[in-house]
């Protein structure tokens, strides 16, 4: 029987976002925003989805005299990626086999 | 990038390229590796100069000058690089820490040196230090030059702690030159082909 995907991790932007935090201790919204190519409006709800499951922890802060957003995965994130990589494999061994 | 229910060949291909879109390129901080091994073996030269062809007698103060100057470029370069680099990554903190911490044992070993007026173990000290540091570098990045640097800087501080001042200097020259000018060119290199 093959493991659940876990629908929050199971899309393509959100996704996406879990992968560039999994790799990086911290990363900014621009950084965010200018890897995954998405919309600022799009990346906007997909990191508050992210946050409200509490996959990621998003802080506000100012530098320079500007707004700066700064995303960092918490444990239960990497627990969520962990789980959804190995579902994962689990689906793509029984394809390949 | 649109939010779509994914296929898994393609989740895996996300995972795949964004995780090497996030990691830290070494090749970016060639600058350091120049900038740091260019101004250590103008400084070792100009000491060597001002003893063996000026004799001047303060021509140790080549060092505090050009290296606190080595220090606030150094500096002023890193926080420019941070704004722009958007992503902290765990090596790149790993490395801040690593060179902070050199720093902080050089400034120990030269005051105390100083101290005790035990000139002659400065350089050679610094240089198994200089090892220790490039080691740990090479090894968080995979990067073999700096890996075979490091035994290098070694090998030429235990041959410095056994000549007199001024050729010290010249061995570190030769170390610095091998295992940090000639490593930084190769990435400077690699950078503008990856």
């Amino acid at each position: 029987m093959f493991k659940e995907l876990d629908p929050l991790l199971h899309s393509q932007l959100r996704l996406s976002v879990i992968s560039l935090l999994i790799g990086v201790k911290s990363a900014t919204f621009t950084f965010l925003l200018e890897k995954t190519g998405a919309t600022r409006g799009n990346i906007s709800i997909q990191l508050k989805k992210l946050e409200e499951a509490g996959y990621i922890s998003i802080e506000k802060a100012f530098r320079d005299n500007y707004p700066q957003t700064t995303c960092q995965i918490t444990p239960k994130g990497v627990e969520a990626f962990e789980k959804y990589v190995d579902a994962l494999k689990d689906y793509l061994n029984s394809s390949a086999g | 990038m649109e939010n779509n229910v994914l296929k898994h060949e393609a989740s895996l291909k996300i995972i795949y390229d964004m995780i090497e879109s996030a990691k830290s390129r070494i090749g970016r901080n060639y600058f350091y590796y120049l900038f740091w091994g260019y101004l250590v073996a103008f400084t070792c030269i100009a000491e060597f100069l001002l003893i063996k062809v000026v004799q001047y007698p303060q021509h140790y103060l080549v060092w505090p000058i050009l290296m606190t100057l080595g220090t606030l470029v150094t500096l002023w370069f890193y926080l420019r690089q941070k704004r722009a680099e958007g992503a902290r990554t765990f090596i790149g903190t790993a490395m801040a820490y690593l060179w902070l911490g050199w720093m902080i044992s050089l400034g120990i070993l030269i005051f105390f040196a100083n101290m005790r007026q035990a000139y002659g173990v400065i350089l050679p000290t610094a240089m198994a230090m200089y090892g220790l540091a490039i080691f740990v570098s090479g090894g968080l990045v995979n990067y073999k030059p700096l890996i075979w640097g490091a035994l290098l800087a070694w090998i030429s501080g235990i041959i410095a702690f056994l000549v007199p001042y001024p050729v010290q200097l010249l061995i570190f020259t030769g170390a610095v030159a091998l295992s940090y000018i000639v490593p930084g060119h190769l990435l400077k290199i690699k950078s503008k082909t990856m």
